[in-house]
């Protein structure tokens, strides 16, 4: 299945490496450095999924999350979370903020097809 | 009269004596009648303390009136003396009263004599009330200044400044030398001057409606207040106020304690532990952004080195597999370093949370072995679990139990070469407890005697023949989260055989 994944992430390492991932595994990668323009191609692109990492210039995932999710056009969007803050707590935090799952960096791209998977409706396992 | 009055009687007639004491005993005056003749006997009786009285004959053979009147004045001069005499002239009577006789009665004229008696008696009675009344009143003066004297000493050396304020007209009456120092004030300037007259007490309107209160409620108290010395310095003061009445007039009484140093303490004190937790605020946050610096790089290199060994963009070489192989595993050591480092600063600077909650210890080495077993088969190892078949049940936090078994797992497969890692269950007394042993066996390289007490300590890593691989901090780590969880970490191991690290906590 081709699934359209927005990514808004501002590091330009981590963001080349996850539109490989994507489009290696098949899928469409969308993408934006940027949160407000993240916010804006949500609304209007609809993707499946939308990867976010938390700290980004001009508003931070905490802002995109919280817009996205009281927005009835985005908040149905599965949010994961895809940051570097791995220190204890931060998971619970986000997840408390309305993302749908966390995934901290680094990824690990051997395990990555499977995090993204149920959020893409396929079998968990073998994609 | 309550008791015989004792009368010591000199006289050499016995018919007068017999005469004298019948005319008494008419008189209604009941008395024990001592005669005596002689001045030997005279001076003897009247060292007898119950002789109340002296009756003396004026003239008598080698011994006269005058002269036992003299002797009586030295020895009792508080017993009244009546002179009893036949041959009495009247300037013999004069005499005998300015030499200290009490009176004097003709032996022809007796009827007066019991008068005379009782005069004396209660002349004497009231002599001796009026003596009593006067040394008690010298005893309350002297309390009375005993008592000033000790107010004063306590007023001029009190560690406390005192002012003393008349409640009626505000004006100060008194100020003790600790206060005048403290204030940097003359006494000449405090005292006779209105409360509110005084730079101290400048705020006029506060210092009057505190006079107002203290009047009305006898008390007051300021636990810190700022005065203004004469200098212009402000002192921090504690500042205690009583009124009270001093006979017709009510006093205030204010002790004034100053706490200016006490108050610098506290607001160093305050400062300081602003400055610790901002420093400490900054340490997290520095370990925060350190590990999100961290993180993000090793994201493009452990993501990009993942994705070329999984051949995303195209075969490798068995060379350019076997290299990045390398980078991977030394980027994930890193990482792990990192991770282990952010553990140890939570631990030290108190940050774990740790929740107990029922932990049956099957569970957690269930999936402790799954998620390690892949490693240890990867090498060739096989991974055990002996377990009894009823659970083991304790109060830990899980969390914090499957790092520790996770870390000691994780070594125990990184130096085995051969063999079997396995996982014991079981239970252990110690102390009269019962406690959870959770063992890590292998049959790995072991640790030397010599290297053996180093093996909890930071940055200790054990040499072995295929150099370092671990961080050095995984055991002192494991080891402080044991101990966090209540528990502790022993082991046994014998060189080129294997170890066990046996993790033990207590059950209850």
């Amino acid at each position: 299945m081709t699934a359209r994944v927005l990514v808004i992430e501002d590091n330009p390492a981590s963001l080349e490496l996850m539109i490989y991932l994507l489009e290696s595994l098949g899928h469409t990668a969308l993408h934006t450095r940027d949160g407000e323009e993240g916010i804006y191609i949500a609304r209007t692109q609809l993707p499946d999924l939308i990867l976010c990492d938390v700290q980004l210039p001009g508003i931070d995932g905490h802002e995109v999350c919280r817009q996205l999710k009281s927005h009835p056009a985005s908040c149905a969007i599965p949010l994961v979370a895809l940051t570097a803050c791995a220190m204890v707590g931060d998971r619970e935090k986000m997840l408390a903020e309305g993302f749908n799952d966390y995934l901290s960096k680094p990824i690990n791209p051997e395990k990555f097809m499977d995090q993204i998977a149920p959020f893409l409706g396929i079998q968990t396992g073998k994609g | 009269m309550q008791n015989p009055l004792n009368i010591l009687h000199l006289e050499d007639n016995r018919l007068d004596a017999e005469l004298i004491r019948e005319t008494l005993t008419a008189q209604g005056i009941i008395a024990n009648m001592s005669p005596v003749q002689t001045e030997d006997e005279f001076r003897c009786s009247l060292k007898n303390g119950s002789v109340g009285l002296i009756l003396a004959d004026y003239a008598l053979p080698g011994f006269d009136g005058m002269t036992a009147l003299a002797i009586a004045r030295e020895n009792r001069p508080e017993l009244p003396c009546i002179c009893v005499s036949g041959t009495i002239g009247e300037e013999v009577a004069i005499e005998s009263l300015k030499s200290g006789a009490t009176d004097y009665v003709l032996k022809h004229h007796l009827q007066r004599l019991g008068l005379s008696v009782r005069r004396a008696l209660s002349d004497v009675e009231e002599r001796r009330q009026r003596a009593g009344a006067e040394q008690a009143l010298r005893r309350v003066e002297e309390a009375r200044r005993d008592s000033e004297l000790r107010y004063r000493r306590l007023f001029e050396s009190a560690k406390d400044g005192i002012l003393i304020i008349d409640a009626d007209s505000g004006k100060i009456v008194d100020v003790n030398p600790f206060l005048i120092e403290m204030l940097a004030y003359s006494k000449e300037e405090l005292v006779s001057r209105e409360l509110w007259q005084i730079g101290v007490f400048k705020d006029i309107g506060a210092s009057r409606s505190a006079f107002a209160e203290l009047q009305e409620r006898g008390y007051i108290r300021f636990e810190d207040l700022p005065l203004e010395t004469r200098d212009g310095l402000t002192r921090q003061v504690e500042f205690v106020s009583n009124s009270y009445l001093v006979g017709e007039s009510r006093v205030i009484q204010c002790n004034i304690r100053d706490i200016s140093e006490r108050k610098c303490l506290e607001q160093n004190l305050r400062e300081k532990n602003i400055e610790l937790e901002n420093a400490n605020l900054a340490k997290d946050r520095f370990l925060a952004n350190m590990s999100h610096e961290l993180r993000t790089p090793l994201n493009a290199i452990i993501g990009f080195t993942g994705t070329l060994l999984m051949k995303l963009p195209g075969p490798l070489n068995a060379d350019q597999e076997h290299q990045l192989s390398t980078v991977q595993s030394s980027a994930r050591h890193l990482l792990s370093l990192i991770n282990d480092l952010l553990d140890l600063a939570k631990i030290e600077s108190g940050k774990v949370e740790i929740k107990y909650e029922p932990v049956v210890c099957q569970g957690v080495v269930e999936e402790v072995a799954a998620a390690l077993r892949p490693l240890a088969e990867g090498k060739g190892l096989e991974f055990k679990i002996k377990a009894p078949k009823s659970s083991l049940r304790i109060a830990a936090d899980r969390r914090i139990l499957s790092q520790i078994l996770i870390n000691l797992s994780n070594n125990a497969i990184k130096f085995t070469e051969k063999g079997q890692v396995r996982i014991e269950l079981g239970k252990r007394q110690s102390n009269g407890q019962t406690l959870a042993s959770i063992e890590v066996i292998d049959t790995g390289i072991g640790i030397r005697a010599e290297d053996q007490e180093k093996l909890f300590q930071a940055f200790q890593q054990v040499c072995t023949e295929h150099g370092s691989e671990g961080t050095g901090l995984g055991l002192f780590l494991s080891q402080k989260l044991a101990i966090l969880i209540k528990g502790k970490i022993e082991f046994e191991s014998e060189y080129g055989k294997g170890s066990t690290f046996r993790l033990l906590i207590p059950t209850d």
